[in-house]
C-alpha cells in the first residue's frame, strides 16, 4: 500500500519531533524563570496544556473522520475514514489520561489534593470515559459495516464534550484556574512564558498527529490482510 | 519529599515519557508484525 508523502510520513519525522520536544522541555525545565506565585512546580504546564491540546486535537480529528465516514457513499473509503476514527480515539485516550495525570500531579501542591469533582476536570473525565465506550463498542461489533453509524455518532457525541471541556471553567464557578492563553483581551501569561508554552504546544500536536497517522496506516495494512484472507 | 516541587516535576514528566514511549513502542511492534505477516502473505 502506498502512503502519501509529506512530513509526518518522511523517516525524518520521528526524529525531528522528538528534538523538538526534548528542546521544548529543556527549555521548560532548566532555563525559563520560576513563577512568582507558584515557583518551581508551575513548569508543570509546559506538559500538562500541550497534553491537554493534543487530546483535543485527536477529538477533533475524530469528528472530522466521523462526519466523512457517514458522508461518504464509496464503502471502501468509509471503512478508511472509520479506521481514522479508531486510531484517533486511541491515541486521544492515552493524551486524555495523561492530561488528567499530570492536571492530578499538579493539583497535589497546589490545591493540596489529588482529586476534586471541579467541573474542568469532571468533564475531562467524561471524555477519557467516552473515548474508552467508543473502543468498547468498535470492538463489540464485528464488521466495518456494523461499526459506520453507531460508532461515527458517538464520536460526534465525544467531540461535542470538547468545548463543555474549554468553557467549564466559565460556565461553572471551579477550582482550576481560568482561560489564559486564548481570553478576551489577550493572553493573561507572560509574552516569555507564552511562547514557550505555544512551542510546547504545536510540537505535542504534531508529535499527536504523527502516531495517529503511523497507528492509522497500520490498523489499514491489517485492514487489507482481512480482507484479501 | 511531596514538598519538594522537583518530585512532582519529575513524577509529571517521566510519567508522561514512560507511557508515549511505551505506546508508541506498542504500535511499532505492531506495524512490524502486520509488515512481516503482508511479506507471508506474498510469498
Amino acid at each position: 500500500m502506498i502512503q502519501k508523502r509529506n512530513f509526518f510520513t518522511s523517516k525524518a519525522a520521528p526524529l525531528v519531533l522528538i528534538a523538538l520536544l526534548l528542546v521544548g522541555w529543556f527549555l521548560a525545565l532548566f532555563i525559563i524563570s520560576p513563577d512568582r506565585n507558584q515557583g518551581e512546580v508551575y513548569r508543570i504546564i509546559y506538559l500538562h496544556v500541550p497534553l491537554a491540546f493534543a487530546a483535543f486535537f485527536s477529538v477533533l480529528l475524530l469528528l472530522i473522520y466521523s462526519v466523512r465516514t457517514l458522508l461518504q457513499k464509496d464503502i471502501s473509503k468509509r471503512s478508511l475514514t472509520l479506521i481514522g476514527q479508531k486510531s484517533a480515539v486511541e491515541v486521544g485516550l492515552a493524551f486524555t489520561l495523561l492530561t488528567l495525570a499530570t492536571g492530578s500531579i499538579w493539583a497535589k501542591p497546589t490545591w493540596n489534593v489529588w482529586w476534586t469533582w471541579d467541573a474542568r476536570l469532571t468533564t475531562t473525565l467524561l471524555l477519557a470515559i467516552l473515548l474508552f465506550c467508543y473502543l468498547a463498542l468498535y470492538n463489540t461489533l464485528n464488521h466495518s459495516s456494523q461499526r459506520m453509524l453507531p460508532c461515527s455518532l458517538l464520536g460526534i457525541v465525544i467531540a461535542i464534550d470538547v468545548p463543555v471541556i474549554y468553557q467549564s471553567v466559565n460556565w461553572w464557578r471551579t477550582l482550576h484556574q481560568p482561560q489564559t492563553i486564548l481570553r478576551r483581551g489577550g493572553s493573561s501569561i507572560d509574552p516569555q512564558m507564552l511562547y514557550l508554552l505555544l512551542f510546547n504546544l504545536f510540537v505535542m500536536v504534531a508529535i499527536a498527529c504523527y502516531i495517529i497517522l503511523y497507528r492509522k496506516h497500520n490498523l489499514k495494512l491489517l485492514d487489507e490482510i482481512e480482507r484479501t484472507a | 519529599m511531596m514538598s519538594d516541587p522537583s518530585f512532582y516535576i519529575l513524577l509529571a514528566y517521566g510519567l508522561t515519557t514512560i507511557t508515549l514511549t511505551t505506546m508508541v513502542a506498542i504500535f511499532v511492534k505492531q506495524r512490524r508484525q502486520t509488515q512481516r505477516l503482508l511479506e507471508e502473505l506474498k510469498k
